[in-house]
């Protein structure tokens, strides 16, 4: 019979002397504990038509035929579809790259299931017309599937939830559409990133809608938009094409002010003043880091501060203003002592030596770059010590020389005198100390 | 207890309508063997009677004492007690006489003979043909012989003395006898070879023939083939309607033993003869199915089965479009046990062989889930549909036109369960696919009609058009009785019919079926599928006037 139907128990096997019903008991032969025992049996579950398939047959045969028992013939089609599509999709795949490790997806059984699950739903709320439901569903679904491997399958979704007639212009939808974008963001697709972000824009304009984590989907929307405009302006100004480069940031600009979020409005600012300073307008780059200063004072975010300090300091340089950019150096440094950003300060110390290097104010550069050092030291960050010390024994070398480099010009006889003099008198004592 | 009691009546009917059918089983056989003992003690009779008129003396007597024959005129002499003989007169009649009478003897014994030998060898054809043939045409000698002694006696017999005293001989009237007597014995034979009466008696020890339809003990056997047995006269007909029209010829090659068939060689021809006559029954009888003649497909889907049987073995993947065929007879004359008999075997078989494909499997598992809606069992129904459009997705893809059988089955069992929308939703999906489907053969049928050089070719058989025809007006029938009048269903289905029509070649449904859906097409939010259905009664319209031009 079956190994895997069990023998319930029918009784005790040896009758019970000590009763007093022993005599009764003793009637009861081998042969009608037998029987009760068939009996037993034969009510006992014979396994079914539906648990041999669920052996027999694959997974993905076990999904289809019980969606098609249950009428969901639609849900079906889809699942078939998508499992057709996988298959597509890795077929071509060369043995040893990365598709073929993955398991495909008619083998990865939760997964089928969720699909059947939710699918299900959907397809039984579109009978009676709750069009709500059936994009709260596919919605799920695509949330469901966020593995790197399956983004196409939650692409498929999302698609699936804001493209059909009905309910487009619902909450789920439009989350739905936020959630695309930032998917399409993940893979690349930066141009069908931006259609979706402006088109869920569009529907949240008026909306007080609120996402599934509580968020509201108007800022939200904002921000995906504000974070593939960056994206986008990364081509043009790789090929230093500013105009383009600096329309897109400033519409992303104005999207990341809208979104009420100040780390991003921060880095809107950063970069669009980043940018000006790459195309060479130094004021508004300022005006942008003055902004940028601003905002990481009120997030009292002393990384941002710094970061402002440093591109101020720049573009201050490049005006040639020195006075001004050393000012700036000098509060930047105060900074990250204060708030103990070790890096900030190497490179507030490095950059003040340089530009006293740079000004032939050889002692005060090896001053600040020797504080340089010994910050690179408490750090220990090898590249960092060992960039200090080059600049220390550069410094320090030119210092020497820049004494005596101005008698080695004129080529006097006092001059020669000196030179020989500071010479034999050896290195380290003498007149061009 | 009472059901032995009930199997035991049953058993004493069974058993006294198998003694009556015995009976007349031997009295028929009986029959024959007197036909046959009669029809050889005839011949030697026959033989006997031209022999004595050959040889005899008496064709024209004058008294008792004299006397003419054919090769002599004897006198009896009074004074020596002896006959006195001389030859007779040479004419070309006597001539004529003789040659024919002896020709008449020689032909008659030869067929004896020939009868002699095939009656022990009974081997196949020619039985009995010659002998006939060769008894009538001895018969026709002796009556020309007899016919012409009639009319030339008198040139015959010149010199004798005048005729008035004499009178024909007993010879002559012995020939005479003769001549009936011999057709009606060459006709016998001839009746004995067409006729399709065997005697089973008569068979070799161990070859009894069953008949071809039902296995019984069989009397009748193909005049044609002389290898194709039957029990009565009904099954002769009904195979023959059936199949044996289409194989009679092919059949005789496969079921006579020769020593090159017990070969290897001529092992391996038969079986490519079998197979092909596999392949014939196959498209006969699903031919009839199509048509819808169940009760005529049967012939031919069972020895299609029994066939199939023989060349490839019981249980294996190759006998299931067999048993499925021979199912989809049966079902269509409703015997529903036997249908499931045939599907479990055939079950069985795909069971035991996991590689058969997915279109076998998907028909299969239609067949069990249109027996299983028949009997009733709506789950199993449901259960074997859903593994049919499974494995049909899988084999076709899920727009198929089969795939759609499926479903169209399927929404049928949720009628019944009485589940509405998951019908409705069903039915939708398959009007669509029939639509796309439509709209395509129509694209392409148009094209052709313009570029008169590709041929054109009609998609469909009548068969399957009526199938199609009957599944979407199932459907719109069921839209139409529904309370909530979908309008788009309406019109796609009443689209698809007018296509469905037009490729067919019947303009006024057509018509019909476009007037209604364009109807329909006007209640529609957005008329896309208006300015179709107008083109196609355009179409439709010149057709109907290019023909019948006013």
């Amino acid at each position: 019979m079956n190994a895997a139907v069990t023998q319930p128990q029918a009784g005790p096997f040896l009758p019970d002397i000590n009763t007093t019903k022993c005599n009764k008991r003793r009637k009861s032969t081998q042969y009608s504990r037998m029987k009760q025992q068939k009996e037993s049996l034969r009510s006992s579950q014979i396994i079914s038509q539906g648990e041999i398939s669920r052996f027999r047959n694959s997974p993905k045969q076990n999904i289809c035929v019980e969606l098609l028992r249950e009428g969901y013939h639609r849900s079906f089609s889809e699942i078939f579809f998508l499992l057709g599509a996988d298959r597509d999709r890795m077929a071509p795949a060369e043995p040893g790259s990365n598709l073929r490790f993955q398991t495909p997806l008619d083998q990865q059984l939760d997964k089928l299931e969720t699909m059947k699950r939710h699918l299900s739903r959907a397809e039984e709320a579109e009978r009676t017309g709750s069009w709500m439901v059936v994009c709260d569903q596919r919605l799920l679904l695509g949330w469901y599937f966020s593995a790197p491997e399956d983004l196409w399958l939650s692409l498929h979704f999302y698609h699936s939830c804001t493209d059909r007639g009905q309910g487009s212009h619902s909450r789920p939808a439009t989350e739905a559409q936020v959630c695309m974008a930032e998917a399409y963001l993940k893979l690349g697709e930066l141009e069908q990133a931006r259609q979706q972000a402006e088109l869920c824009v569009k529907q949240t304009e008026d909306g007080g809608w609120l996402d599934s984590n509580g968020r509201p989907l108007r800022l939200r929307a904002r921000e995906a938009l504000w974070r593939i405009y960056s994206r986008l302006a990364d081509a043009p100004l790789e090929a230093a094409d500013y105009d383009r480069a600096l329309k897109l940031l400033y519409k992303g600009y104005s999207m990341a002010t809208e979104s009420e979020d100040q780390q991003i409005e921060w880095e809107g600012a950063y970069r669009l003043g980043l940018t000006y300073q790459s195309a060479g307008d130094n004021d508004t780059a300022k005006q942008f880091f003055n902004t940028c200063m601003e905002i990481s004072g009120t997030l009292q975010d002393a990384d941002k501060l710094g970061k402002s300090y440093k591109a101020m300091a720049k573009s201050i340089e490049s005006e040639g203003n020195i006075q001004d950019t050393l000012e700036c150096l000098e509060k930047l440094a105060d900074i990250s002592r204060c708030n103990g950003l070790q890096h900030t300060l190497v490179d507030a110390f490095l950059c003040l030596g340089n530009i006293y290097h740079t000004t032939s104010q050889y002692t005060r550069a090896c001053e600040y770059f020797l504080q340089g050092y010994e910050v690179a030291c408490e750090l220990g960050d090898v590249a960092l010590l060992q960039k200090a010390q080059v600049l220390v024994a550069n410094a320090r070398a030119h210092s020497l020389i820049w004494k005596f480099s101005a008698d080695v010009e004129p080529a006097s006889p006092a001059a020669l005198r000196r030179l020989i003099a500071w010479k034999a008198r050896g290195r380290h004592q003498g007149v061009y100390r | 207890m009472n059901g032995s009691d009930m199997s035991g009546e049953a058993a004493s009917k069974s058993c006294s309508r198998d003694l009556i059918q015995r009976d007349r089983q031997y009295s028929g056989e009986l029959n024959m063997a007197y036909l046959l003992m009669f029809v050889t003690l005839l011949h030697l009779i026959t033989l006997a009677m031209q022999f004595i008129a050959t040889m005899e003396k008496s064709w024209w007597v004058w008294d008792v004492l004299e006397n003419s024959d054919l090769w002599y005129n004897c006198r009896f002499d009074n004074s020596t007690g002896t006959w006195l003989c001389a030859s007779s007169k040479e004419s070309e009649w006597l001539k004529a006489v003789q040659v024919l009478m002896v020709l008449s003897v020689v032909f008659s014994s030869v067929s004896f003979l020939v009868f002699l030998g095939q009656l022990f060898t009974m081997s196949k054809g020619g039985l009995f043909y010659f002998t006939g043939l060769c008894q009538v045409f001895s018969g026709l000698n002796a009556f020309s012989a007899a016919l012409i002694y009639t009319l030339h006696n008198k040139a015959i017999l010149q010199d004798s003395r005048e005729l008035t005293s004499g009178h024909f001989g007993y010879c002559f009237i012995l020939a005479w006898v003769c001549v009936p007597l011999l057709l009606c014995s060459g006709v016998i034979y001839i009746h004995l070879r067409t006729t399709s009466k065997m005697i089973p008696l008569a068979l070799p020890k161990g070859t009894d023939k069953l008949c071809e339809l039902c296995q019984r003990e069989a009397r009748l056997q193909c005049t044609e083939c002389r290898v194709t047995y039957y029990c009565d006269e009904e099954h002769q007909q009904a195979d023959w309607v059936g199949i044996h029209e289409r194989i009679c010829q092919l059949l005789a090659p496969i079921r006579t033993p020769t020593l090159y068939s017990l070969q290897w060689a001529g092992r391996i021809e038969t079986q490519l003869k079998k197979a092909e006559l596999i392949e014939i029954c196959r498209l006969v009888a699903q031919s009839k199915l199509s048509e819808g003649k169940h009760q005529e497909a049967l012939p031919a889907a069972q020895f299609c089965l029994r066939c199939s049987i023989d060349l490839h073995g019981p249980s294996t993947v190759q006998m299931v479009p067999a048993y499925l065929l021979l199912a989809e007879a049966n079902m269509g004359l409703g015997n529903l046990a036997r249908v499931a008999e045939l599907l479990s075997q055939a079950e069985w078989a795909v069971l035991k062989s996991p590689e058969c494909g997915h279109a076998v499997r998907h028909r299969l598992h239609r067949s069990l889930g249109r027996l299983h809606t028949a009997t009733g069992n709506l789950e199993a129904a449901l259960l074997n549909f859903a593994d049919d459009i499974y494995f049909a997705s899988e084999e076709y893809g899920l727009d198929s036109t089969v795939t759609c059988g499926g479903y169209f089955l399927m929404a049928d069992v949720f009628t019944k369960q009485g589940k509405m929308p998951i019908a409705r939703s069903l039915y939708s999906q398959v009007a669509h696919t029939w639509h796309c489907h439509l709209t395509k053969l129509l694209k392409t049928h148009v094209q052709n009609v313009q570029n008169p050089d590709m041929l054109l070719e009609s998609s469909y058989d009548k068969a399957q058009l009526v199938e199609v025809d009957e599944m979407l007006k199932t459907m719109l029938e069921f839209e139409q009785n529904d309370s909530r009048k979908d309008s788009t269903q309406v019109a796609l289905v009443a689209h698809c019919l007018a296509m469905l029509w037009f490729l067919g070649g019947d303009s006024l449904k057509a018509l019909g079926f476009g007037s209604t859906a364009l109807q329909a097409s006007q209640l529609i939010p957005n008329h896309d599928l208006t300015e179709p259905i107008q083109g196609l009664l355009q179409l439709v319209q010149n057709l109907q006037t290019e023909s019948h031009p006013v």
